[in-house]
């Protein structure tokens, strides 16, 4: 935050101490001695501010509850004196501390996880800036420009304030979705409400017309049997047709057009996304749900809401029937009707509850049946087909038992509320009977009439109090359906992105830094140059950091600092389009769609002839094996009870990328999992079509790297060295030790032999 | 055979001898190890099973890149005062809160919102999807209970039926 935008207490306790700008103020919340509470901490050119405190809830009367900020301490670093900083992470917290040259590291704060990205906004602040302190000579003196300090990158963090006015209009925004069919919702709104009138009007004439009027001596209606049948028929006819009247325009018309939208809707945001959401965690978790979140939100509009706007209309209307038919009678009811809401409510929440857990109960069960199908092959590999039968039946004895006293509770406290209504309708009934005999002018039809209505009432009001939990359900959905759409990619085009249809393939990565997690720096100040039409190759222990070189380079990532440029260009500003284009990847792990294998080496272009997607799999040697298969290219990879070896997996894929003729290629292990022999014919096939192409190369087996110009190696994040394969074996290094490892092993089997 | 397998297994381990290792701490607050001959001025330590065998297996790694040195197999024959010195750098690197008591936890509007008292006082956070964030550490082993909150960080509850009734109540159903 910059010192305009902090709150108002905050700001005066800065100027009161003669601090009237800062350069950057974050929030973070543990205290030095490790409790929780709230630290701020600012920076400006010359000191670092650590302002500490509580929070204080302030509750008041009708107003929301304030927080207020005690401070227990205020203290400043002098920027020079402290170093390097870093972040340290531990296992649940993690602290920023700072390293002078030739000391030990010394703690400067304490924060939990929750503040990594605060903290990490500061330390750009911090002299932890490479390549500034050359051209600037440290960043503590530098007088930079008013805009010295890069802006932070557009996140997806929001203020609280902003976050609260977004839930609020997430029902306002649900409604919203219905906004191109207003006509059509403001009919079914009519229908509704007319079928809901008939409704309440059949028992009038059902019981009403038929007590007072048709079984009345006297009365014109008088014995009119058959007219009555009939009008009772017609009215049950009528009501009937307007009820599937309403099914037809809400069912068939209305919701499943708009769950369409937005589930379209959802699919193309996930698809916008960029690699960061997909293998973060949290959001991997969201991910999973939101599908069931659309089917969630369909059930809303198709089923709840309708249903719960003909229960209001059917509440009020009967309401308004039992004061015209007996105003005191009507007034001991109503009494009952917030009793009835809140019994039924807390019911259905507490219910709720037990089906949840149920639910769980019966997912851990399902899943475990579902984990040893799939790992059916280690099971059987290790004998453990018993513990794994004893596993299934502790998970299942405990479903059975919560099944068990979920059906017991439904069977008991049913009945018991339904005794409830059964004392309303005796005192009712009591009452009534009091007032006929009494004889004011209250009929026995009418009374009849009343205790119909009465039992009508019921069930309305049991609907509307399971709503209210449903409805927060279906909010909570929303929620997360709206957002993953309104999610902001990190990875984004640039506004004015640069068209580049036709790449060179220079590569450059200068001065390179990226981590996935704040405070865990996978790449360390990278620097690499790849000319075009080269291959470099890139070799380097597990972990390096191999592959998620390319993946930057690829753009799936953005990095944190430094740059990548394609010809010259910052990849930030080169169309995405292009970009993806012009790269072609095999990655590491090979992700086969359902299709044909045909289909997924057409994947990259779908237009591309037969004869070309032949041509490609012969490229990539893939040719011969699927001749072999049952139905050739057609072959249904995963279906046809057919599944590939990780090398044919590999093959299909290389061919991919060879189909989609890409400047820059890059292969990530693409033929790991191959024998040498076919690895051999691969690459002869490559380097026939690889005339100006700029090709990366990650393998640990050296072989495959022979053609390669050049040769970089990573350690740590780190490149240590590079140049060609000669150059680095005369320099005896890590390659050189590499390289007389692997043809010691192949110098054995030689002899061996 | 058998035997075989058994020796070849544990020499994989790098033990390191609880009579010829010490650890000293550094001025800066870090620990240093010497095992014989050698020193290694800065290292840092790692529990391999951080809760079910906190006091074993600790694995003694070189800070900037995480190899390792060797291994203490237990702590317990270690001198009095090099265990307090390994215990006090463990709890640094593996504290996490303890909570005591849930005063609220409320689901609203897709999260949990959780207000609760630990022993380092209160605090608030917010949850996304319970049922995954609220779990046993390993259900019907143990009582304890980890909860996440939706920035990653970690609470323990020590023993989840030790909770008072009220506390407990609002996170029983998501304990599977
Ligand atoms: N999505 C991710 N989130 C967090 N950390 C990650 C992620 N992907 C990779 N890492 C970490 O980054 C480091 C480097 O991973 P990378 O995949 O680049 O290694 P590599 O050199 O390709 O290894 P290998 O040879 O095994 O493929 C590893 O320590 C890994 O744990
Ligand atoms: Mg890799």
């Amino acid at each position: 935050m910059i010192f305009e935008d902090l709150p108002k207490e905050i700001r005066a306790r800065f100027e009161e101490r003669g601090i009237l700008g800062l350069k950057e103020c974050v929030k973070s919340d543990m205290l030095p001695d490790g409790t929780f509470g709230i630290l701020w901490v600012g920076v400006d050119e010359e000191y670092l501010y650590l302002l500490s405190g509580k929070e204080k809830r302030v509750r008041r009367r009708g107003k929301p509850t304030k927080t207020e900020f005690e401070e227990t301490s205020f203290d400043l670093l002098p920027i020079k004196d402290l170093g390097k900083c870093k972040v340290e992470r531990y296992f649940a917290t993690a602290r920023l501390v700072c390293e002078k040259e030739g000391e030990e590291p010394r703690e400067l704060l304490k924060f939990s996880l929750g503040a990594a990205n605060e903290i990490n906004k500061l330390l750009r602040h911090l002299g932890d800036k490479r390549g500034e302190d050359s051209s600037e000579g440290g960043p503590a003196q530098g007088n930079r420009g008013r805009h010295g300090p890069p802006p932070p990158p557009p996140s997806a963090e929001k203020s609280e304030e902003e976050k609260k006015a977004k839930r609020k209009s997430t029902i306002r925004r649900m409604l919203g979705m219905f906004k191109d069919y207003r006509r059509l919702l403001i009919r079914y709104f009519i229908v509704i409400l007319i079928s809901a009138a008939f409704g309440l009007l059949s028992p009038y004439v059902g019981t009403k017309v038929l007590y007072d009027n048709v079984l009345q001596e006297g009365d014109p209606w008088y014995g009119q049997v058959g007219l009555f049948i009939l009008m009772l028929i017609g009215v049950r006819l009528i009501s009937m047709g307007l009820t599937m009247l309403e099914r037809k325009f809400f069912g068939a018309d209305i919701a499943p057009s708009v769950t369409y939208d937005l589930k379209t809707k959802i699919f193309a945001s996930l698809q916008r996304l960029d690699m960061g959401f997909y293998t973060d965690k949290q959001t991997g978790a969201l991910m999973n749900r939101v599908y069931d979140d659309a089917e969630e939100l369909y059930w809303f509009f198709c089923d709840i809401l309708p249903f719960c706007v003909i229960n209001i209309a059917t509440l009020i209307g009967i309401t308004i029937i039992l004061f015209l038919l007996n105003p005191l009678l009507a007034a001991m009811v109503i009494v009952m009707v917030p009793l009835m809401f809140f019994i039924y409510r807390g019911l259905t929440r507490f219910f709720r509850r037990m089906h949840h857990r149920r639910w769980t109960y019966r997912s851990a069960m399902v899943s475990q049946v579902s984990e040893t199908v799939t790992g059916q092959r280690i099971v059987k590999a290790f004998a453990k087909e018993k513990e794994e039968v004893d596993r299934f039946s502790a998970y299942s004895d405990r479903f059975r038992k919560v099944s068990l006293q979920l059906q017991n509770m439904q069977a008991t406290v049913f009945p018991a509320v339904g005794l409830l209504t059964v004392f309303a309708n005796m005192a009712v009934l009591g009452v009534g009977g009091t007032m006929i005999l009494q004889d004011n002018g209250f009929t026995l039809g009418a009374l009849m009439t009343f205790t119909t209505y009465l039992n009508m009432l019921y069930s309305p009001i049991e609907y509307i109090a399971h709503m209210s939990t449903e409805l927060m359900r279906c909010i909570d959905s929303a929620e997360r359906v709206f957002e993953i759409i309104d999610t902001v990619p990190n990875v984004r085009e640039s506004d004015n992105p640069v068209s580049l249809p036709r790449l060179k393939g220079d590569i450059e990565l200068k001065n390179v830094m990226f981590e996935y997690e704040p405070g865990r720096p996978i790449i360390k100040d990278l620097s690499l140059k790849v000319n075009a039409g080269q291959m470099v190759g890139i070799v380097g222990k597990t972990g390096a950091g191999k592959s998620t070189i390319v993946n930057l380079m690829a753009r799936l990532y953005d990095v944190k600092e430094g740059t990548i440029t394609i010809d010259g260009v910052n990849i930030k500003d080169i169309a995405i389009k292009d970009l993806r284009r012009n790269i072609g990847i095999v990655s590491q792990e090979i992700y086969l769609f359902t299709g044909t294998v045909a289909d997924n080496i057409r994947y990259a272009r779908p237009e591309a002839s037969d004869e070309e997607v032949i041509a490609a799999a012969k490229a990539a040697a893939a040719h011969e094996f699927i001749l072999k298969l049952p139905n050739g290219y057609e072959t249904r990879i995963g279906a046809d009870g057919q599944d590939l070896s990780g090398g044919e997996r590999q093959r299909v894929s290389i061919a991919r990328a060879i189909l989609q003729n890409p400047k820059i290629l890059i292969l990530d292990e693409a033929t790991a999992s191959m024998d040498t022999v076919t690895e051999r014919k691969i690459q002869e096939a490559l380097s026939a079509l690889q005339q100006g192409r700029t090709t990366v190369s990650i393998a640990h087996r050296l072989s495959t790297l022979r053609d390669a110009d050049r040769l970089a190696v990573i350690e740590k994040g780190d490149m240590v060295e590079y140049g060609t394969h000669e150059e680095l074996i005369r320099q005896k290094g890590v390659y050189y030790k590499l390289y007389m490892l692997q043809a010691e092993a192949s110098k054995q089997i030689a002899l061996a032999e | 055979m058998e035997q075989h397998k058994e020796e070849t297994l544990q020499g994989q381990l790098h033990l390191l001898d609880p009579a010829t290792v010490t650890f000293t701490p550094t001025p800066g607050g870090y620990l240093s190890m010497t095992d014989g001959e050698n020193t290694y001025p800065r290292v840092k330590l790692c529990r391999a099973l951080p809760y079910y065998e906190p006091e074993k297996y600790i694995c003694v790694c070189n800070p900037e890149d995480g190899t390792e040195y060797g291994m203490i197999a237990d702590l317990a024959p270690l001198p009095e005062e090099q265990k307090a010195l390994i215990r006090q750098e463990l709890s640094r690197l593996y504290f996490m809160p303890t909570v005591t008591a849930i005063r609220s936890a409320k689901m609203k509007m897709g999260f949990m919102e959780f207000e609760v008292d630990t022993d380092l006082g209160p605090r608030s956070f917010r949850m996304r999807d319970p049922s995954r964030n609220i779990r046993w550490l390993t259900p019907a082993l143990d009582r304890r209970v980890q909860l996440t909150d939706c920035d990653g960080n970690r609470y323990l509850i020590p023993d989840a039926m030790a909770l008072d009734k009220k506390s407990r109540n609002k996170i029983d159903t998501y304990l599977v």
